[in-house]
């Protein structure tokens, strides 16, 4: 029954290639747009099982004590780079003036909710370091402020509004503003950090690195393609596989599927897996055009045959991928579903597409 | 040249299967043995926050530096009251006095462990109270009861740091720790629950280790049943399972050797390696069939060969390119996921250019006769030639 199914296939690219050819870039727009709805899942927390008992109570514990869902303002003495007039000590008056004076301009900012540091301890500027430390040991919060040998110190900010990555942004951007209207104290660095700003971080990394690993995979694949199956063929065979990812990353943007630290892999794997369905038709195709005369023939005997075994390959990768679906790792989970659907898809736009551009490519060149 | 070779290599298996498939199995069963050194271990946080990023290296300061000993780790103890019943005399606002002096034993119990640096609670901020009243009023002038009590005292949280350890002593210190919080009398109608990273890692390790088996497990009968359902013969389904199964035990097995562990990240390797290293299987008996139709067992095998082996090849090094790939990036917790994929792919590749042209010549030579495929399907009733 798919033999008959795939002859018919045949033939219909044999009649109607350039249909065929005009179907595929319509369904490839279609599906680019959902290219920018692809969402990113950073926190690497809410890939873990919900009924973890560790997971639940870590739960619980942040949504009371919010331990984790501040940003916060890491003020370090450089020791790299010393000189007498550098700051040695952050309990130093100068950079609690500083900090205060950071601290109430980021109240002013709609978007920040609370400010917290080592600034927060003094009503007014203290006079003396001696003042400072004896102010520091009494208040009881040294630890949480300082570190043991008063090397950094840190500032809590939270929001006033919902940590979405749009705040987050935005807020981080405020902050970068004030610190740099912010006096400097020679000798302190100052980094933004907390889990809100890593996660946006590493969202901006997960974007670069899919772009990374593909664009290098494509290349390479590419470069491999056009060596072993010349200049012309090489990219027909190459063409379609890319169709059948960006297919692959539409869907995900539509189905809301996000990018997660593991599907940043679908890319690669998808164009390394996926090579061989087109690399196996096109070889086939050009076998029997040159045994059957035409490429009409050609077509015909090749993708009933050659389709057969590489539906059947793709479907045994396929078992393997769905497998992963069972995992209690949500981004294992998704790494499973993307890629089977990704290997879905890159067939179906090799077995479909791939004959449809050679037979084009063959009636242009005659 | 190459044609010689293959019509060499050809030759000998044919005239030396017993040999072949000997030297084979030996030399699998020797590699497979560096998967004894194979440990599951828990997934490091710096694999997948890199620690090149700005905010990521302060944070690992602020860990190292803030509340957490020399770069050790936190570890969190919770404790909720739970009444079972309603009008029951069980605590229920966790200020009780008996609650707190539960606190105060554990806290020193914990304290004068080996490698705890720090043990802070709500015990610290108290000095024996004996009412409720007493104890509410000394936490309210303390100024800090909100740092370790939620606001409507249902719970409080008790936060210990260690010294810096390894992943072994870190979970036997996560163990040491539950072992007291358990032993020591807990009031009537208070629960426990414990989170921290090593809690986490801990429960992440579980999970991912009890479902890799069912993965691993779901994979190789659904491919199994995949190609006994494409070849329509037990026979030739098993041949081309051999190349998959030769593929897993020797990746993996030098995976082991080169000193590789597998992590929770890549736990779903072996289900992936299976639905890819089939395929090397596939192409070589599929090919074998079509050109036993033709041939005698040499000349069929080595025009399989020749006929297999370009395109398995593009395919093979276009797959070590797309695992490869995963390494360029900056998150490169999976890149150990594509080194175990493309040991297990190229160890495939081999198996399927070795394992099963031996075991496919045994097959013709000395089985066939004995045990046709006819016997398998009349065991199984169902599969039809």
């Amino acid at each position: 029954m798919i033999e008959q199914y795939l002859e018919n296939l045949a033939d219909f690219q044999v009649n109607h290639s350039r249909m065929i050819i005009a179907a595929g870039l319509l369904m490839t727009f279609l599906l680019a747009t959902g290219l920018p709805s692809i969402q990113l899942e950073t926190d690497f927390q809410s890939s873990l099982p919900d009924d973890l008992g560790p997971i639940q109570v870590e739960d619980k514990v942040e949504s009371e004590f919010r331990s984790s869902s501040s940003i916060i303002i890491l003020f370090q003495v450089n020791d790299q780079q010393q000189e007498e007039s550098f700051v040695t000590d952050v309990r130093d008056i100068e950079l609690i003036r500083s900090q205060k004076a950071l601290a109430e301009e980021l109240r002013a900012e709609t978007i920040v909710g609370e400010v917290q540091s080592s600034a927060s301890l003094f009503e007014t500027i203290p006079e003396s370091t001696e003042e400072v430390k004896q102010r520091v040991e009494r208040s009881g919060q040294g630890s949480q402020l300082y570190n043991r040998d008063y090397t950094a110190t840190q500032m809590f900010v939270t929001l006033d509004e919902e940590m979405s990555e749009e705040n987050i942004r935005e807020a981080n951007q405020k902050i970068r503003e004030n610190l740099e209207q912010t006096p400097k104290q020679p000798g302190i660095d100052i980094t933004i950090t907390g889990n809100p700003v890593i996660r946006t971080d590493i969202g901006d990394i997960l974007v670069s690195d899919s772009v990374t690993t593909i664009s290098a995979a494509s290349l390479l694949i590419l470069t491999l393609l056009t060596l072993t199956r010349g200049r012309v063929y090489g990219p027909i065979t190459f063409l379609p596989l890319f169709v059948g990812l960006i297919w692959t990353l539409g869907t995900m943007g539509i189905a809301s599927i996000p990018l997660t630290i593991a599907t940043i892999a679908l890319g690669a794997m998808i164009l390394g897996l996926g090579v061989e369905y087109g690399s196996f038709i096109t070889e086939r195709i050009l076998e029997e055009k040159e045994q059957q005369g035409s490429i009409e023939a050609g077509v015909r005997e090749a993708v009933p045959t050659t389709g057969l075994a590489i539906l059947g390959s793709s479907m045994t990768t396929v078992v393997g991928f769905s497998a992963l679906l069972i995992a209690s790792i949500s981004f294992i989970r998704d790494l499973g579903l993307t890629l089977s659907i990704g290997i879905v898809l890159t067939l179906i736009s090799a077995l479909v597409l791939t004959p449809s551009l050679i037979i084009e490519y063959e009636r242009w060149s005659r | 040249m190459i044609e010689g070779i293959i019509d060499n290599y050809s030759s000998k298996i044919v005239n030396h299967p017993g040999k072949m498939l000997a030297l084979i199995s030996i030399s699998a069963i020797l590699v497979a043995f560096g998967a004894a050194n194979i440990e599951n271990v828990d997934q490091n946080n710096e694999d997948f926050l890199p620690d090149t990023v700005d905010s990521v290296k302060a944070f690992d300061v602020i860990g190292a530096e803030f509340g957490q000993g020399e770069g050790g780790n936190t570890y969190t103890v919770l404790l909720e009251s739970s009444p079972s019943n309603a009008n029951s005399t069980e605590i229920r606002d966790i200020r009780n006095p008996e609650v707190l002096r539960y606190l105060e034993t554990v806290s020193n119990d914990i304290g004068a462990m080996d490698d705890v640096v720090t043990v802070n609670s709500v015990a610290d901020l108290i000095d024996n109270p004996a009412t409720l009243r007493e104890a509410s009023n000394q936490l309210e002038e303390s100024g800090q009861a909100s740092q370790y009590i939620s606001e409507d005292y249902s719970f409080t949280i008790m936060r210990i740091s260690s010294t810096d350890l390894n992943s072994d002593e870190q979970d036997e210190l996560a163990e040491r720790i539950r072992t007291s919080v358990e032993r020591n009398d807990k009031p009537a109608g208070i629960e426990t629950g414990y989170t921290g990273q090593v809690f986490i890692n801990q429960a992440f390790q579980n999970a991912s280790q009890s479902t890799q088996g069912q993965t691993s497990l779901l994979s190789i009968v659904g491919v199994f049943v995949l190609v006994i359902v494409l070849f329509r013969s037990v026979i030739k389904g098993l041949t081309s399972l051999s190349a998959l199964i030769f593929g897993i035990l020797t990746g993996i097995g030098i995976f082991g050797w080169l000193g590789f562990n597998l992590s929770p990240a890549t736990s779903g390797s072996i289900s992936m390696g299976m639905g890819i290293a089939i395929d090397f299987g596939i192409q070589t008996v599929s090919r074998y069939r079509d050109e036993r139709e033709q041939f005698e067992v040499e000349k069929a095998l080595s025009e399989m060969i020749q006929g297999v082996i370009k395109p398995m090849t593009i395919a093979l090094i276009a797959a070590i390119i797309g695992f490869t790939a995963l390494s360029f990036g900056r998150i490169t917790f999976l890149s150990e996921l594509g080194t175990l994929l493309t040991l297990t792919t190229i160890s495939a590749y081999i198996g399927a250019l070795t394992l099963i042209p031996v075991l496919l010549v045994i097959y013709d030579q000395r089985i066939s006769d004995r045990i046709p495929e006819k016997f398998y399907q009349k065991i199984l009733g169902e599969i039809k030639q």
